[in-house]
């Protein structure tokens, strides 16, 4: 990863969902004099649309090739994407495109930068119990790229837990996939509520405090069907789900206002009063 | 000096599309003496050379036919006594010209190819080939079931042998398994009671050295009078031990045992198993803690700690590798949960499960809670027939090992369910009586290759696509067993590199030639069988190291010409002039320089696949890249040449000055990508 | 089967084939026994979505509901041991699918909301204060949209942008 300025590319989910999050990364790159350039003429990489069938690959490619090129424009080398499909989709891209341009997903840089953070904290996960869920579109696609852990087994979320203070439990789904689905999201969303509820339930047996994440779609998929599992099944989840930036941020000392605590649908005020204490 | 030209017609394999007629008059109208032939390579063929060569005074010869990599050898070895070796070459107007060029270019590039043949046999000499007076003795690198059947082999046939072993223990794998297949019986044998006289029989014959806990570290010299060097371990006991055993009751150490796959201890000062060879207790000198108590009650003074490393040298004339394999590492399938989960075992523990010298004394136990299992699944293919994880060929043995310990454990074991997930079922041959055997005995098969396992409560899930059904199944069972591949050995990449043999892409030892010279390296005087080139049974583990001593001996009392594969400076000056003279005006002609041992036969194999490129391309056979100097590249573009490539291989590097830069190229070549080196050719301007 | 056959051929000249292995697929099954879109769509099964192409019974796939139910989550993509990828391989019968005019409904109403949102403001997902595009920025986007032809691709969904 270079010491350069980093293109950050925002992630839409976050945008529309959970804007503040957006903006956790920028908090905690500001803490640690990272570099960045936020370009507000970036577009979606059109991943979200591609994966639901309404972008034919030829559109996909243009888009990004457009932003590829902003990149380069405001000087920057590499991409740095808050959302995992953002990472796959500017991955798949950029190699039929036989562009040069490196791309990162920011959890890659929190992980590099992990022991400085430690060293900033203001709180520690000290106590808590979690466990990781990471990304399809950052594991299984471009699988040879990842280095920490296995594709099968990524060990991403779980170094940077624990260098947080955090306690990270084993779950037997832990390589299944959060059920966000794409399309089934935005239409029937039976998908979403029985692969998330298989999820949800193999991650309660374990009982941990909180679910931790990287992937916007992850985040909402996670956070939102909680509420609706309950209400159709009765079965109670009420488990916390955090993305990385606005957990990192928050142990950094950022307030739960500026994370945005309240777009979460499963709450996590009580989480944030036991981690500041 | 009077040159003779031989065109081969190779039965319309050339002469159908190069007009032979033509390059006759053209060669002959320059003087030279020309005739032309279906058959060159036929007795009558050679005896028609022979006759021309004594009736028109031929001093020097130049054969048009197929690839020297064919019949180049055979032409100079029949026609020795006619011509000396050196002043015969052949020219390549199949492979490289007829199977690849269109007729009317084939032709032409014909004529520019002899041309330099003959140039360059204008300016050789002829050569006495030194004969080799080889040292009788032969070195065996390894020492399993392969390595001790070459050494009986060849000490049978009278050689000296010096077998190289680098545990502490002859045997290989063999000596873990347990139990064999029987390939004719539906029944299974002990693997370390067909073993282990033959093992016996190694140490006491006169003619075999046994060199344990030894490496080859070194070799030099050349086929038939190699030096080679043995590093060889201090044992710390010596051969005074005559195996009472005290030492071992009293050392404190306690360590996992290599031969039960860590599933059982051994002390410091230990003896892999009863049957080992050398029969002599080894110090295993990472763990010892010095305590000295072996010491104390050794009353024969055998154990000494002063032993230091040895570094032997042998006088060798032939060499067989037989390095064996490596187990794949099943940890590395994150998905099934080797190495998390305790009930998941590979197939290498189970036989040792199985086993009544090893971990449960041959009771079929798990190893969570010492429990019986009620239900085993064996997974196959894994690490093998994967572009993923392991390696993408068969590892051959996998379905039989399968078989064998499903069988065994439904006959001594059936209240024990036996599943196996399979994605082809390989038992060839009379191997097939075995699947057979193993669906009356109950076992089930269900074809699917297992996605993933993981546990609840306790219970191994063992999640997969029963493909012949359709159906998605998750198989509750408290065992899992892994058919894991094997792959080549770290012997076998020490000994291919010191010894400078070709490797596959697998790391495998190359055969020369697969069909024909199937234990044969790429070096005159060594030679391979074994798992060391290439996954196999035990029976054909033995008969390819029977045929390497066989091999290895014919070596040794054949006559062996040391052969001077140097092409002189002023030959390769000629053999570029005599190609550039034939240039025509508006022709780019490249020239490529391939090697003998790999690019050449990477350019053949484009012709065997009959796969067409520009004929602007003319190929120089050089005995090795770095033959190639300066002066020649400089010599070839003053010559006309548009632009030079170098086909490196392995970590050939070359120099190429700076102003030449755009000029000559290079491009890796590696024998299986003929087609990529055809789309260099066609790419090239 | 005219078009089964056709459209075969169209399958194997979409770049993103040549890079995976279909065509050496073993039916070995390990992509189904990881997919969990078959714990909901019960005939689901990315194995015999590839078998129906490479045996050339390409017409129910393309006019079918089947492909449309994968999550995109590419496990199989991963685990696949001859280098193969259903999911990918699905995202490009989809392609084919809307290309021969079939599956129209399958995706009008998300293009109607999120190709709308990309085309007017730049973003998949448009909600009240949302991030949007600055209005130079979406016209410079828009042609980029058009070099990818994806004005014509929303038209021919029926997608009136306008």
């Amino acid at each position: 990863m270079s010491e350069k300025r980093h293109y950050l590319f925002k992630s839409c989910v976050l945008g529309a969902y959970y804007p503040k999050v957006e903006e956790c990364l920028r908090i905690v790159f500001d803490r640690l004099g990272i570099r960045y350039f936020d370009d507000p003429n970036q577009s979606s990489c059109t991943g979200h649309g591609y994966h639901s069938g309404i972008y034919p690959f030829k559109s996909t490619l243009e888009v990004n090739r457009r932003n590829f090129s902003l990149a380069r424009d405001a000087g920057c080398d590499d991409i740095v994407t808050s959302c995992a499909t953002s990472y796959a989709t500017l991955k798949e891209v950029k190699n039929f495109l036989g562009d040069s341009i490196e791309v990162f997903h920011g959890s890659d840089v929190i992980h590099k930068n992990r022991d400085r953070i430690r060293g900033r904290l203001e709180h520690s996960l000290e106590g808590v119990r979690l466990v990781t869920h990471h990304g399809c579109h950052y594991a299984k696609i471009f699988y040879k790229d990842v280095k920490v852990g296995a594709p099968e087994h990524p060990m991403l979320l779980d170094e940077i837990a624990a260098s947080l203070g955090a306690e990270v439990l084993e779950y037997k789904e832990r390589g299944l996939c959060c059920g966000m689905g794409f399309r089934h999201l935005l239409l029937d969303q039976e998908y979403c509520k029985k692969i998330a509820e298989r999820k949800l339930t193999s991650m309660k047996k374990v009982k941990p405090d909180l679910i931790l994440v990287h992937c916007p779609g992850c985040l909402l998929t996670l956070d939102y069907f909680q509420a609706i599992l309950e209400k159709e099944t009765g079965v109670e989840f009420k488990i916390p789900v955090m993305h990385y930036a606005e957990l990192t941020a928050l142990l950094l000392g950022a307030s739960p206002t500026e994370i945005g605590a309240a777009a979460h649908h499963t709450k996590i005020d009580r989480l944030i009063e036991r981690i500041k204490g | 000096m009077s040159i003779g030209i031989f065109l081969c017609e190779c039965g319309g394999n050339i002469a159908d599309v190069i007009d032979l007629g033509q390059i006759k008059k053209i060669f002959e109208s320059e003087g030279f003496f020309v005739k032309t032939d279906e058959h060159l390579c036929s007795d009558q063929g050679y005896r028609l050379i022979e006759e021309c060569i004594i009736e028109q005074g031929l001093d020097k010869v130049v054969i048009a036919a197929c690839s020297p990599m064919i019949h180049g050898r055979r032409f100079q070895d029949v026609l020795a006594s006619a011509v000396n070796p050196n002043l015969l070459q052949i020219v390549n107007i199949r492979e490289q010209c007829a199977w690849v060029h269109r007729s009317d270019e084939a032709l032409y590039k014909a004529i520019s190819l002899i041309s330099g043949k003959v140039e360059r046999v204008k300016r050789s000499l002829p050569r006495t080939h030194e004969k080799v007076e080889p040292y009788k003795e032969v070195a065996v690198i390894g020492g399993g079931v392969s390595g001790i059947t070459a050494s009986l082999s060849l000490a049978k046939h009278g050689v000296k042998v010096h077998l190289v072993e680098q545990k502490t223990t002859i045997g290989g794998h063999t000596v873990s398994i347990g139990k064999v297949f029987s390939p004719d019986k539906i029944a299974v044998e002990c693997a370390l009671c067909s073993l282990a006289p033959i093992m016996s029989e190694i140490y006491n014959h006169p003619s075999i050295e046994l060199y344990d806990l030894s490496r080859l570290k070194g070799i030099k010299g050349s086929k038939g009078r190699f030096e080679v060097e043995i590093e060889r371990l201090p044992r710390y006991v010596t051969d005074k031990c005559i195996g009472c055993g005290r030492c071992r009751y009293v050392c404190p150490v306690h360590v996992p045992d290599e031969c039960n796959i860590g599933m059982k201890l051994r002390r410091a000062i230990y003896t892999p198993f009863p049957q080992a060879i050398p029969p002599i207790v080894t110090v295993d000198i990472d763990s010892c803690t010095k305590c000295e108590k072996c010491l104390d009650v050794c009353e024969i003074g055998a154990i000494d700690f002063n032993m230091q490393k040895e570094l032997i040298k042998l006088k060798i004339g032939a060499i067989v590798v037989a390095t064996g394999f490596k187990r794949f590492d099943t940890n590395r399938v994150k998905e099934y949960g080797h190495g998390r989960f305790i009930d998941v075992l590979d197939q290498m523990e189970l036989a040792r499960i199985l086993a009544v010298n090893g971990p449960t004394e041959g009771r079929l136990l798990k190893s969570s809670d010492q429990k019986p299992p009620q239900r085993l699944v064996m997974i196959q293919c894994v690490g093998s027939r994967d572009e993923k994880i392991g390696n993408r060929y068969c590892s051959k043995i996998c379905c039989m090992i399968a078989l064998k310990h499903a069988c065994f454990i439904r006959e001594h074991f059936p209240e024990t369910e036996v599943l196996i997930s399979y994605t082809d079922m390989r038992t060839t041959g009379f191997f097939e009586d075995y699947y057979r055997n193993a669906q009356d005995l109950g076992v089930l098969f269900i074809r699917g290759r297992a996605s993933e396992i993981v546990e609840d409560d306790n219970i191994l899930l063992v999640r997969m696509e029963d493909t012949l059904t359709g159906e998605q199944i998750e198989i509750e069972s408290d065992m899992v067993v892994l058919s894991g591949g094997i792959e080549a050995s770290d012997g076998t990449n020490e000994a291919a590199e010191i010894l400078g043999l070709s490797q596959t892409e697998d790391s495998f030892i190359k055969e020369e030639n697969p069909k024909l010279r199937p234990v044969d390296t790429d070096k005159e005087g060594i030679y391979v069988c074994g798992c060391a080139k290439g996954p196999k049974d035990i029976t054909d583990s033995v008969i390819e190291a029977n045929a390497a001593s066989s091999r290895a001996f014919e070596f040794l009392t054949d006559e062996i010409k040391l052969d001077t594969n140097d092409i002189r400076y002023e030959e390769l000056i000629g053999e570029i002039n005599g190609i550039m003279q034939w240039k025509r005006e508006s022709e780019d002609v490249i020239l490529v320089f391939l090697d003998e041992q790999v690019g050449y036969r990477c350019a053949d194999n484009i012709g065997a696949k009959r796969l067409e490129y520009p004929a602007n391309i003319r190929i120089i056979m050089v005995p090795t890249i770095r033959t190639i100097t300066e002066k020649h590249l400089r010599y070839a573009l003053h010559k006309g040449a548009k632009l030079i490539l170098l086909g490196l291989h392995n970590s050939t590097e070359v120099e190429i000055p700076e102003d030449l830069k755009n000029k000559v190229l290079t491009y890796p070549v590696y024998t299986p990508y003929f087609k990529r080196l055809k789309e260099v050719f066609e790419k090239i301007e | 089967m005219a078009i089964g056959q056709e459209s075969l051929s169209e399958v194997f000249e979409d770049p993103r084939i040549e890079e995976i292995g279909l065509r050496r697929c073993l039916q070995c099954g390990r992509c189904t026994g990881s997919c969990p879109a078959t714990y909901v769509f019960s005939e689901f099964s990315p194995r015999a979505i590839v078998l129906e192409i490479l045996e050339g019974r390409m017409d129910d796939l393309l006019k079918g509901d089947l492909i449309w139910a994968c999550g995109q989550c590419y496990t199989c993509h991963l685990r696949c041991p001859r280098g193969n990828s259903p999911a990918t391989v699905i995202l490009v019968l989809r392609e084919l699918a809307l290309i021969h005019g079939y599956a129209t409904d399958k995706v009008k109403e998300i293009a109607e909301r999120c190709g709308r949102s990309m085309w007017e403001r730049g973003v998949n997902f448009y909600e009240e204060g949302a991030r949007e595009l600055p209005v130079e920025a979406v016209a410079d986007l828009q042609e980029a949209l058009k070099k990818g032809e994806y004005d014509s691709f929303l038209k021919r969904i029926g997608v009136d942008l306008s």
